[in-house]
């Protein structure tokens, strides 16, 4: 491990792959600090670029992307009061009326680095984590591969939304979607429509941009006619001396920056979970545990932006270990890094845990370096990046449009990914406006191919009796405890408001 | 517009996914064994779930349950505007989008880009004439000279020039 992990630091260090991961970097950083943009669409918008890149030199970009919305996204929280992302909704609490009284400099920069620490303590946890996964993958057969991925399907459908039933529809919804085209199984063109387009089945790029970057462009047109504030930087004194102090601030409170690193990579482990939650559950830990919280938070305390920050970015080491060990994206982001991770001829499973171990290293000094450089970047200019949040949404809705388009095209160069494009996103906008569950459709989407493959061969190899393996048992024993608790959850949530509420 | 309503929208999903899921379990059969029987199977699946989410919605209905939905609460969402506005914003950006996919297909990239980025930004944004037309040059260059010659993109023969016979 350590041979490999030297292999890809040494990679990384060539000119061309740091300037593939500051690319990403800043790109990543434009998408986070506009509100409604986010990892997603950079991710979506960025993929049919990436998928001719050399495959080391696409690991280090999209990682360097990844990691740092993570990051960017709580300037618009703090600034707006709108999150980035849908994971700094929790920083709003406390980091907008420490801007209102002014203090939006030291809020800005205490997040940052407790961000910077909550992203190494999640890389570090993944990379500790291979000496353990390694063996277990290595025991587990093409069965338990396919209950595994049964159980990311229901756990990203439940755990992730509000509605189970709607959630798993979602994902039904994806997995019939998947199957257009000629099967996995047998070649077997099914509803192509007589059509050379569709018969490699539904291209993953303009669904997903249709389902997530339009609806989203939409809602931010919707914002731009509600009100619209905002609280400017003031000029300090000197950026250096500031950071510094804001270090100094978040060594004060290290142990709760290392309790939400905790919770934000347990939380990134479980698929489903992630994004949405990440930053409420390490908002409402620090609210129950530190001392004076339930007086102070709300109303411009340092920790309530140190917790959530901490943790959303530690989420981003914690997702990729079911993602590389299983091949179970733990949400759509994960999702769209499978997709060109297997375009790139990258197995998740054992190949990732063995053959392309520097691989998976590449990604951690990816994670490292591009929370620290874009940390960096992100404290030396963070009145010129709080100015683009200013920028009118005429601009950021036109540009989308355009480059959403211009991208959804160069899948398959064909006029049918314009036209899914449109047809996807006025899907999207339905599903959005309808509370059906876009991330489960789409992770359905992507695992579909893999686990039918999984389920035809282990039937042909082991008849039924695959079912009574106690691995596939254990898993049938998961996802019905899943359901379970997805239903007393949402019976619990109709009594009681959920912190999303209350905020 | 009031296609793009909450209600009409919950229902108009329910209503798709069934026809959807019918359409799957009456066109599979006709595949081979292999092919067919795993849609088959989630179609199925996702029949008992419409029937679960119609019977459940019409319970919450009758309670009047405003809490069904399976995505968490808009991080961006605009909590003054009201839902006429609303559905009219939405229709009015979702028709702008559809009209930029028509010009692309029927004029092609390097007309419609720079086309829609100027009237968008004119008649949507309310911006000046010179911003609009140095914001649409600016991106021209950025994706169809840098980007291009860098990531060697394909572009889409228009319709309109196949038209004027110039693309045989």
């Amino acid at each position: 491990m350590l041979e490999a992990s030297l292999s890809a630091l040494a990679t990384l260090f060539t000119i061309h792959h740091l300037l593939g991961l500051l690319f990403g970097i800043l790109f990543g950083i434009l998408f986070a600090i506009i509100p409604g943009l986010g990892g997603v669409t950079a991710l979506a918008i960025s993929i049919p670029f990436v998928l001719d890149m050399e495959t080391s030199l696409a690991i280090a970009f999209i990682f360097g992307l990844l990691s740092i919305v993570s990051t960017g996204d709580l300037i618009p929280s703090v600034l707006l009061g709108v999150p980035g992302t849908v994971s700094a909704q929790a920083t709003i609490l406390d980091g907008y009326p420490m801007a209102l009284r002014g203090e939006a400099d030291r809020a800005i920069r205490c997040a940052v680095v407790a961000s910077i620490a909550g992203g190494l303590f999640g890389t570090a946890l993944l990379v500790s984590s291979v000496p353990i996964f390694r063996p277990l993958i290595l025991a587990i057969g093409l069965p338990e591969f396919f209950m595994i991925g049964l159980f990311g399907i229901t756990m990203v459908a439940t755990l992730s939304t509000g509605n189970m039933v709607r959630g798993l529809l979602s994902a039904v919804v994806g997995v019939i979607l998947a199957t257009v085209g000629s099967s996995v199984v047998s070649a077997v063109p099914r509803w192509s429509l007589g059509t050379l387009y569709l018969y490699e089945g539904v291209p993953l790029i303009p669904l997903v941009m249709g389902l997530f970057a339009i609806p989203e462009m939409i809602q931010l047109c919707i914002s731009a006619s509600g009100k619209q504030g905002g609280v400017a930087l003031k000029r300090e004194s000197s950026s250096f001396q500031a950071t510094l102090a804001a270090v100094r601030e978040v060594f004060r409170h290290w142990f709760l920056v290392f309790r939400s690193g905790v919770i934000g990579t347990i939380v990134g482990v479980i698929p489903g979970l992630g994004a949405t939650v990440v930053d409420w559950f390490a908002y409402g830990h620090a609210l129950a545990t530190e001392r004076g919280a339930t007086k102070t938070f709300g109303k411009g305390d340092i920790r309530g932006v140190l917790a959530p920050e901490s943790a959303n970015n530690s989420k981003s080491g914690g997702e990729l270990v079911p993602t590389l060990a299983f091949g179970i994206p733990g949400s759509v982001s994960m999702a769209l890094v499978l997709s060109v991770l297997v375009a790139h001829n990258v197995s998740p499973g054992r190949e990732m845990l063995t053959t392309h171990l520097d691989l998976l290293m590449l990604m951690a000094w990816s994670i490292i370096f591009s929370n620290v450089v874009g940390g960096l970047l992100i404290l030396l200019a963070t009145r010129r990046i709080a100015a683009i949040t200013k920028l009118p949404p005429s601009f950021t809705v036109s540009t989308i449009f355009v480059v959403v388009t211009v991208a959804s095209f160069q899948a398959t160069h064909h006029v049918g990914d314009v036209l899914l494009l449109a047809a996807a996103s006025l899907l999207g906008w339905f599903m959005k406006t309808a509370g059906w569950s876009r991330p489960s459709l789409v992770l359905a989407f992507v695992l579909t191919p893999l686990i039918e493959n999984y389920l035809f061969i282990s039937i042909n190899r082991y008849g039924t009796g695959w079912v009574a393996r106690p691995g596939v048992l254990v898993l049938i024993v998961l996802i019905v405890a899943v359901l379970a608790y997805s239903i007393v959850i949402s019976r619990r949530n109709r009594k009681e408001p959920s912190p999303m509420e209350i905020a | 517009m009031r296609l793009f309503s909450p209600q009409i929208a919950k229902h108009l999903m329910l209503i798709l996914s069934v026809l959807l899921f019918i359409y799957v379990l009456l066109t599979a059969p006709s595949f081979e064994r292999d092919a067919r029987w795993f849609p088959t199977g989630a179609a199925a699946v996702g029949i008992l779930l419409c029937v679960l989410d119609f019977g459940l919605q019409s319970r919450h209905s009758a309670r009047r349950d405003s809490t069904w939905s399976s995505e968490p609460p808009d991080p961006v969402a605009a909590r003054d505007v009201p839902e006429a506005i609303v559905r009219s914003e939405a229709a009015k950006t979702f028709a702008w989008f559809l009209g930029l996919v028509a010009s692309v297909i029927v004029l092609g990239f390097h007309v419609s880009v720079p086309l829609f980025l100027i009237l968008y930004l004119r008649l949507r944004g309310k911006t000046r004439l010179w911003v609009a037309l140095a914001f649409a040059a600016g991106t021209y260059l950025i994706i169809f000279i840098l980007l291009d010659s860098f990531a060697n993109f394909r572009w889409l023969e228009p319709v309109a020039l196949g038209w004027l016979g110039i693309f045989s």
